[in-house]
């Protein structure tokens, strides 16, 4: 190749990366801005884009023909190529809406937010007493329950559930009367999110069973079972205890927990765990000497452990056995266990102070006979037939 | 004007619709439903629709993100203008630059697109300043989405065409309320609502619920108002509500209890006027007569009427039935509904009855015509905890079956009567608190175990429903309304569908 066609091989190479730049800037400034001076300053860049096609084109020409119509179809659609990119994306001012929107939005943000702290956490309002009464978790629900408005109530449900003792869930309940349906409703929708959540979690396990079942007697297999049915009752008593069902229900769901602990243990008679759940759930319904019985049956090694010594203590206490439970109470203290609630305030005072092992025992012993009132009677006697 | 009900979705609401329609067959009507987007009920309808249905059309709330094609012009200035200060005026409450908006989009024929309108710089200054002055210390980012999605489906339903109508008949506020007033304004037309329940209360619970919804973290004291984003939407909830209210000529609910909250929400008491539900009574006639024949020795059974969904507490009435069936091991309990609402619930509600053990007696059996399953129903619960006046009360009264139900809605006023002279035919049922499978049991199990009193409440409950819920008079008193209201006329979209049906 001759030294001048060199030369105009190098030429027109520089001038086509010269306009392919020139177009691709064309086609950012017109996407990018949407200013009247932006958009001429573009028009232009792209004639010059054109011409500078030309004008490589006229020094490959002398090459072959083929070459000098792909320069020349080059040169013909390079400067249609910007702008068609250009009229793809939206344009004008609808390019703030795609490609600038997200810059935009930023910059917004960040000029409202310079001044505020967004995910600071108020803690403080300023008003001693309300400051000082949430510091302590002593603020009060009920209160605000009694007299609050219903942004208030509603606020003061959705916390209550949040802290989900089964003394809250009670609280919840009430509002299942309310004369006001929209508060009905969120209680219902409260006490309906924490039964969902337990209710999966035992059709989990009861799953978890059925699947392992299908397994055995592979050992891996059995030892599921067994760490699931103990799991199981335990659920089955916590979900009867948590105060999120009615009376007749939670009964249920702690016979079920019985018959569940029963037919594991039977299965697994080493499990002292099961033993140790049936102990729970007796006391729980109220049935005392089948609970001492349970936990009388517990193997002498476990005697000592925490659970074991807090199902004693809760056992002694539902029996009114005060002076025993608090001996309990003392022994776990001593041990730096912590204890529950109830133990502590039984530690620390009288027998009759206000606490009580989480318990049913005042529960009616079965779904109670059909006696329900009928509302209407004592208004309007019931028309003869 | 519809909205995620009748024809697509079967239920109380639906039915009403389809009954008043059915029996108006001199009458024409035009349906326009409210849809979340399209293809959300898919193409099947849940109702064969009447002759005299001749046009129906789908309006969507979220249709995708569009904005002006290439050689089309930015919309008008004054269309703009109107916009920006009817939602300025709209955060403070003021709703009188309704009747102007729907003029100028009406005007555009759908050449305005919602994101044109939206995202105009004149808009995107309204709605930084309501940020800088309401809740500067919201994300922005958060806010920006929030609005747009809170207007965009207001915008999509005002921007559609309009038809035009002698009257025209809401039968919620919301989306559709908002449709109605415009096509009222637009076309100077009256307009009339019928609320079954309160659709604000109803946005309410759902948005007190929702957990899309991105709350500030840290607003933690229990004094506070709700959270800002949660205000937000009860706001526009509230607005279209008012808006509707506003332009409607007439208001009617189901029950008296209604007229409170409608009051509060800012309807005028001198338009509210109570239509109850009402059911073809005698077409009931021969289900009590085929109840009357049945064997005292057959198998006592218990029916569940309605959709399986969340707002009717399907699991409560398992639980329930749980416990019955401890005590009435033989009892029959059919729960009668469709499922196809919410499949998820129902297939959870399934499992739950099977861990229950309730294999042996209860049987879901889908979408039945009530009047063939009622003869072989002893007695219905309902343990929804939320309704308006439901309908299946009503049909198991006419078939002369006693209800357990709970304590939602019109629920008591259809047990018991609403006036001295209501109450004096005696109860119909038994009321119990919502999500209380003990109580619902205990009911249960008391009318179950005492037949004269099942019998007694049944033929009370039949005696009311003859009196004071036929049907015939509802759609009397609707006709009368229309009638008032109605001018006479023939409508473009009338002619077209005649000569097309020809």
């Amino acid at each position: 190749m001759s030294k001048k066609r060199k030369l105009d091989r190098v030429i027109a190479v520089l001038l086509g990366t010269l306009a392919t730049s020139l177009e691709l800037t064309a086609a950012t400034t017109v996407m990018w801005r949407e200013e009247p001076w932006l958009l001429f300053g573009s028009l232009v860049l792209h004639i010059v884009a054109g011409l500078t096609c030309v004008g490589a084109a006229w020094f490959r020409a002398p090459l072959s023909q083929v070459e000098s119509d792909i320069v020349l179809l080059t040169a013909m659609f390079v400067p249609v190529f910007g702008p068609m990119i250009a009229w793809t994306i939206p344009v004008g001012d609808d390019g703030r809406r795609l490609a600038g929107s997200s810059e935009m939005l930023h910059r917004v943000e960040e000029d409202i937010l310079s001044s505020a702290s967004v995910y600071e956490r108020q803690i403080y309002s300023g008003d001693f007493d309300s400051d000082l009464s949430r510091e302590l978790n002593a603020m009060s629900y009920y209160e605000v329950l009694r007299s609050g408005d219903l942004d208030q109530k509603r606020n003061a449900l959705r916390k209550l559930a949040q802290l989900g003792e089964p003394r809250h869930m009670r609280m919840i309940k009430n509002y299942f009367e309310d004369p006001e349906p929209e508060l009905r409703l969120c209680a219902y929708l409260e006490i309906d999110r924490l039964r969902t959540h337990r209710e999966t979690h035992i059709a989990e396990l009861r799953q978890r069973i059925r699947a392992a079942k299908e397994r055995a007697p592979d050992p891996v297999a059995l030892a599921e079972i067994e760490a699931c049915a103990t799991e199981l009752a335990e659920s089955l008593r916590s979900y009867g205890m948590s105060g999120i069902l009615d009376e007749s229900m939670a009964r249920y769901r702690l016979q079920q927990a019985l018959q569940t602990a029963n037919s594991a243990h039977a299965r697994f008679p080493d499990n002292w765990r099961l033993a140790l759940v049936k102990s729970r759930v007796y006391c729980d319904l109220g049935d005392y000497d089948n609970a001492e019985q349970a936990l009388l049956s517990l193997p002498d090694a476990v005697h000592d452990r925490t659970s074991v010594q807090l199902a004693r203590a809760s056992l002694h206490f539902h029996r009114r056995q005060f002076g025993e439970a608090r001996k309990i109470a003392r022994e776990l203290d001593a041990r730096g266990q912590s204890l529950p609630e109830w133990l502590e305030v039984l530690l620390a005072g009288s027998p009759e102070a206000p606490a009580s092992p989480p318990s049913r025992s005042t529960a009616k012993p079965q779904v109670p006979a059909p006696q329900p009132r009928i509302p209407t009677q004592e208004r309007e006697p019931l028309a003869s037939s | 004007m519809l909205e995620g009900t009748y024809p697509f979705v079967a239920g109380g609401v639906s039915s009403w619709v389809h009954h008043l329609v059915t029996h108006m067959d001199d009458l024409t009507f035009a349906v326009l439903h409210v849809s979340p987007s399209k293809g959300f009920y898919g193409h099947k309808m849940a109702y064969d629709m009447p002759n005299n249905v001749l046009w129906l059309e789908e309006i969507y709330l979220h249709a995708p993100f569009t904005w002006r094609g290439l050689f089309q012009r930015r919309p008008p200035a004054s269309l703009l203008h109107t916009f920006s200060r009817f939602i300025q005026e709209l955060r403070v409450g003021d709703l009188s630059g309704f009747d102007d908006l729907v003029e100028e989009l009406q005007t555009q024929e759908g050449r305005t697109k919602t994101g044109d309108l939206l995202l105009d710089k004149t808009n995107w200054a309204t709605m930084v300043d309501e940020l800088r002055e309401g809740a500067p210390e919201e994300s922005f980012l958060n806010y920006f989405w929030t609005w747009y999605y809170a207007h965009q489906p207001l915008v999509n339903v005002l921007t559609c065409p309009l038809p035009e109508a002698r009257v025209y008949h809401t039968v919620s506020t919301g989306y559709a309320g908002a449709l109605a007033a415009a096509a009222s304004s637009y076309w100077e037309r009256p307009m009339i609502l019928t609320e079954h329940g309160i659709y604000t209360r109803e946005r309410r619970i759902e948005i007190y619920a929702a957990d899309w919804i991105n709350d500030r973290p840290g607003d933690e004291t229990i004094a506070s108002e709700a959270p800002y984003f949660r205000r937000f939407w009860n706001r526009q909830f509230q607005m279209m509500s008012r808006i509707c209210y506003e332009h409607a000529s007439e208001i009617f609910t189901l029950y008296t209890d209604n007229t409170e909250e409608q009051i509060r929400d800012g309807a005028s008491p001198d338009k509210i006027r109570v239509i109850p539900n009402g059911i073809d009574v005698n077409r009931f006639d021969l289900v009590f007569d085929e109840r009357q024949a049945r064997p005292p020795n057959e198998r006592f059974t218990i029916g569940f009427i309605g959709r399986v969904c969340p707002i009717k507490d399907v699991r409560t009435f398992i639980s329930a039935m749980r416990l019955v069936v401890e005590h009435l091991p033989d009892a029959r309990i059919r729960v009668l509904g469709p499922w196809d609402e919410d499949p998820e619930y129902a297939e959870e509600c399934m499992r739950f009855a099977r861990a229950l053990e309730l294999d042996d007696n209860l049987v879901f059996e889908g979408r039945v015509a009530v009047d063939r399953a009622l003869p072989a129903l002893d007695l219905v619960v309902l343990t929804s905890i939320s309704e308006a006046q439901p309908l299946v009360i009503l049909e198991a009264g006419a078939a002369g079956i006693p209800l357990v139900t709970t304590e939602v809605g019109c629920c008591r006023e259809l047990l018991e009567g609403r006036t001295p002279e209501d109450r004096s035919l005696g109860p119909g049922g038994l009321i119990t608190p919502i999500a209380s499978p003990g109580e619902t049991a205990r009911a249960v199990l008391l009318l179950a175990g005492d037949p004269q009193l099942r019998r007694q409440m049944g033929a009370n409950l039949r005696a009311r429903v003859k009196r004071y819920y036929d049907q015939g008079d509802m759609v009397h008193a609707y006709r009368m309304v229309y009638e008032s209201h109605i001018v006479l006329e023939e409508l473009p979209w009338q002619e077209s569908a005649s000569s097309s049906a020809s």
